[in-house]
């Protein structure tokens, strides 16, 4: 729900609760002035009459009507006026109308004289629908100009603000340019911008930042490793080393094997997620598989493993040369990697897919984890770990999706083009 | 034979003079690119091992400057940057072999000596170690002046021992020698066993040394 649609919500609830209890209000203040002014009136009549009795003395000339009339009496002990609402028939208007009526008894020269004296009433009910109507019609009037303000406000007002939006959709961390929101006459508009443009500068600083030290990090740790192994080259030349000193100098020369890989590796990655390796170009994608295979061919005859091919048609993608060659040297080194002795490879591509399955035991763990960097199978725990993470950093990089399956000791990895 | 090695890290520089001193090079350094332009001017090389980081330069425009002036030597160039642009860059403008960090020194020993082969004997590049000769140009193993009938990765190994002769090689070394980066995937080091047997099984029938020995747990090691 748009913020104006919910503001024009909260505002109608609120609008037709303050217009019920003004309009409550309304009727009974003015019900109240209106009873005060009639009563008034008819109190001046009332003495008027009263007066002319006095003088004239001839109240039987007084014509009797439903708003005034003079009943003789009996001597009444105490004089007395009394206001109340009646309802009398008339008979010119066909219906029954409420009157309000002062009767007042006093005594005149041995009789009593009862005044009554009426006026019609405003209907309650008339005063009820004049001013319902009035109320609504005020409160629609509000209503249908307040969104007629919110429609305007939101074209108007908030146009900097939708700016802003789709320039932070567009805005990319690894295109290196921060963002640039223009300046906003608005007090809270023009905060969120500079708030932006220096939240985005600050991110972009620190991704280059974060890019700039992990490629030197693994840049930087080449060095020492070097030396490392040099010194070790050296070391085991000593002859006189004993059964014990040689084999802890190989373990630590494996050690340092381990690790220069663990490095590449994870210079390959960070490279990929860097978004290095930019051009791109149209590739066979089964022509890179041959070299690769031929490249792969001595480990795969030392292991005896069969080479199966099933190309019904031939895949191309819009890639970086090195990073295809990459992304099929890790699918091809994890089949063989993880294949059985005299097991087999099998290659299959068509026009949007390719797919390897390869002769192997059951996973230890789960498929889903098989993407994530480090994670490795126990049995071969000389593997980095690092290769279908790289696999799999290259796929999204390319648009490509990358599943997983394994069934009767058949592991498939299939690589698909999202259209 | 006179190297020349510009390299700024220091302890790199005394392990790789202290190797190849062993094998009989007279290995003088260069440790920033000043120094480097200096040395290549003044003396001749037989071979220039160049590091591309540098202080003051680029391994690159030494590279550069060695080509332009005409100035003889092998090159190979040693990078801690395993970038593809790198290599492919160096190759073009003249150097003969690429080294990434970390290499092995073996490795690095061999190929030295194969550039040395390959720039002094131009044509008939042969290796000769006692009644074994190995034409480089034809790929092919004698012994005793009979043909060896040897596949790649036995040709390869022999070639990797005959330029490390007494030098213990570590089989991660060997393996990468002979697998490159696919070495890795291999379960084991076994396959180098099974082709060292062989290898030297070939050699015996045909009249030749047992040169081949095991170090125990590190290696192998070629010699008399």
């Amino acid at each position: 729900m748009k913020i104006q649609t919910k503001i024009s919500l909260y505002f109608v609830v609120i609008s037709i609760i303050l217009f019920l209890i003004g309009s409550f209000i309304s009727y009974y203040v003015i019900e109240a002035i209106i009873l005060d002014e009639v009563d008034e009136a008819l109190l001046t009549e009332e003495h008027e009459i009263y007066n002319s009795l006095k003088t004239n003395k001839t109240p039987e000339v007084y014509n009797s009507t439903i708003y005034s009339d003079i009943t003789i009496g009996d001597v009444v002990q105490k004089a007395y006026r009394t206001f109340s609402d009646t309802s009398i028939y008339v008979s010119e208007e066909g219906e029954t109308v409420l009157f309000r009526q002062l009767i007042s008894v006093d005594n005149l020269r041995g009789k009593s004289y009862t005044i009554t004296v009426r006026q019609s009433l405003l209907e309650q009910e008339d005063l009820a629908t004049g001013i319902t109507f009035t109320m609504i019609g005020i409160l629609v009037s509000i209503i249908i100009s307040f969104n007629l303000l919110g429609i305007w406000s939101e074209r108007k007002l908030w146009s900097p603000f939708y700016n802003t939006l789709s320039k932070l959709e567009k805005f990319e961390i690894h295109k290196v340019t921060p963002l640039v929101l223009p300046e906003s006459k608005l007090k809270e508009f023009d905060k969120l911008n500079k708030t932006l443009n220096e939240l985005s500068s600050k991110i972009v600083k620190d991704y280059k930042n974060l890019k700039e030290f992990s490629e030197n990090a693994s840049h930087e740790l080449q060095t020492p490793l070097s030396i490392l192994r040099s010194k070790l080259d050296i070391l085991i030349q000593d002859k006189s080393l004993n059964e014990s000193q040689s084999v802890n100098f190989q373990t630590m020369y494996s050690a340092v094997n381990r690790l220069s890989k663990i490095i590449n590796s994870l210079n390959i990655i960070t490279k990929i997620d860097n978004e290095e390796f930019s051009k791109t170009e149209i590739l066979v994608i089964n022509n890179i598989i041959n070299s690769q295979l031929e490249i792969l061919d001595e480990v795969l005859a030392t292991k005896d493993i069969r080479i199966e091919k099933e190309f019904s048609d031939t895949l191309e993608i819009n890639i970086n040369k090195y990073m295809a060659e990459t992304l099929v040297s890790n699918l091809l080194s994890n089949a063989i990697k993880h294949n059985i002795d005299s097991g087999f490879i099998l290659i299959k591509t068509g026009s949007d897919f390719l797919e390897i399955t390869n002769s192997g035991n059951a996973l230890s763990t789960s498929p889903e984890e098989m993407f994530l960097r480090f994670r490795k199978e126990s049995l071969t725990s000389d593997s980095t770990g690092l290769g279908l993470a790289i696999v799999k950093g290259i796929c999204e990089r390319y648009n490509l999706s990358v599943n997983y399956n394994y069934a009767n000791h058949q592991h498939t990895l299939s690589i698909t083009v999202i259209k | 034979m006179k190297i020349l090695l510009i390299e700024d890290e220091i302890e790199l520089r005394v392990s790789i003079a202290e190797y190849l001193s062993k094998e009989g090079y007279i290995c003088e350094t260069a440790i920033n690119f000043e120094q480097a332009i200096e040395k290549i001017f003044t003396h001749n090389y037989e071979c220039i091992i160049v590091d591309l980081m540098l202080p003051g330069g680029s391994g690159l425009d030494i590279i550069k400057q060695i080509k332009q002036n005409d100035i003889s030597g092998g090159i190979i160039i040693l990078s801690a940057k395993n970038s593809l642009d790198d290599k492919i860059l160096g190759l073009e403008i003249g150097s003969d072999d690429y080294l990434t960090k970390p290499f092995f020194l073996p490795e690095l020993n061999a190929r030295v000596k194969s550039i040395i082969r390959r720039k002094n004997f131009d044509g008939k590049n042969e290796i000769i170690f006692n009644e074994i000769r190995v034409s480089e140009s034809t790929r092919r193993i004698f012994v005793n002046n009979s043909p060896l009938d040897v596949t790649k990765m036995e040709y390869d190994l022999l070639l990797y021992f005959l330029g490390n002769i007494g030098i213990v090689l570590t089989k991660e070394s060997i393996a990468e020698n002979l697998l490159g980066d696919n070495a890795d995937l291999m379960d084991s080091f076994n396959f180098i066993y099974t082709h060292i047997k062989n290898l030297r099984k070939k050699i015996i029938s045909t009249g030749g040394g047992d040169y081949i020995k095991t170090v125990y747990s590190i290696g192998y090691k070629f010699g008399e």
